[in-house]
């Protein structure tokens, strides 16, 4: 698993808990006090989430950030470069 | 609505009293029907502009003193904060997000301690600078998505371990809202009483010197 495959993974975490909680972009946008772009890229894995911003959304969808973290390990990462 | 109709009924009945006319009175000098102007007493309707403007010519005074002590408190957004659980007061009051941060740095710490591995090792093991587990456990730096994933693994738990009890509140829309002075006392003014012309004569405005008609007036 690669860095830029773990932001896609969130993204997709994201996309499936906002959708599932009937949130539009500005929905959740107003919640999470977080622009609908910002969201946006954050679902397309445009951009790279900060811890302020795992938490914001989390909260925006009432849930707990586990599960914006689900299937996403680091291990791999750093397994392959201590191998080298 | 019913404070700022009220307020309006209070400073017209004073106005009223003070430039000593009846309602009768002032609904001939302003070209409107008494029982208008004695809904307005009651605080039963709120004034239109015109009737504003009107009013104040009828008692012999500038509009903006029949709206003396009224005022808009526009709204605000109340900034969100971040919050985390088990921290005292002071510390939840905190609007940025150092809060979370600290908390970061105290489960990485933790987790480290456990481990007993020094800040070195833990960085060579995340695969990160050797000074990052400084940073992060003195509050300095928000960690991004992967260094959290990194952290965790480096430390052998589950990334919601580190992120564990801290939550956002989120920030609203306080509306706006009228507030109101008390009203001032104020002497009652000499009134050069006039002869009553035995019908009604229309008034009208004036808009800097030009003359509008009033094309309610006398209707």
């Amino acid at each position: 698993m690669t860095d830029r495959e773990l932001c896609r993974r969130f993204g997709e975490n994201l996309r499936r808990c906002r959708e599932g909680a009937g949130l539009s972009l500005d929905g959740l946008g107003d919640r999470a006090n977080l622009h609908r772009s910002e969201i946006e890229k954050l679902e397309n894995a445009k951009r790279e989430p900060r811890l302020g911003t795992i938490i914001k959304v989390a909260t925006g969808l009432r849930v707990s950030p586990c599960h914006l973290l689900e299937g996403l390990d680091a291990s791999p990462i750093l397994q392959e470069t201590h191998r080298v | 609505m019913s404070d700022l109709t009220q307020h309006f009924a209070a400073i017209l009945t004073r106005e009223r009293a003070l430039a000593d006319l009846s309602v009768e009175e002032l609904g001939y000098l302003s070209s409107m029907d008494k029982s208008a102007i004695a809904d307005l007493e009651r605080g039963q309707r709120l004034p239109r502009l015109d009737t504003i403007v009107k009013l104040a010519g009828g008692l012999e005074i500038e509009p903006c003193e029949l709206l003396a002590g009224m005022k808009y408190r526009p709204g605000r957004l109340a900034p969100g904060t971040f919050e985390v659980t088990d921290e005292p007061r002071e510390a939840r009051e905190m609007t940025d997000a150092l809060i979370i941060l600290r908390r970061f740095g105290d489960t990485v710490k933790h987790h480290r301690q456990r481990l007993g591995v020094s800040q070195e090792e833990f960085g060579f093991r995340g695969n990160m600078h050797r000074n990052d587990a400084g940073h992060f456990e003195r509050a300095e730096r928000m960690p991004m998505l992967e260094t959290i994933l990194k952290v965790a693994a480096a430390l052998e738990v589950s990334p919601c371990e580190l992120l564990k009890g801290m939550s956002w509140k989120t920030g609203r829309l306080i509306p706006g809202r009228f507030e109101f002075e008390e009203i001032k006392p104020r002497p009652a003014r000499q009134r050069s009483r006039q002869e009553r012309p035995a019908g009604p004569v229309p008034g009208w405005f004036e808009i800097e010197g030009r003359r509008i008609p009033d094309e309610e007036a006398g209707s």
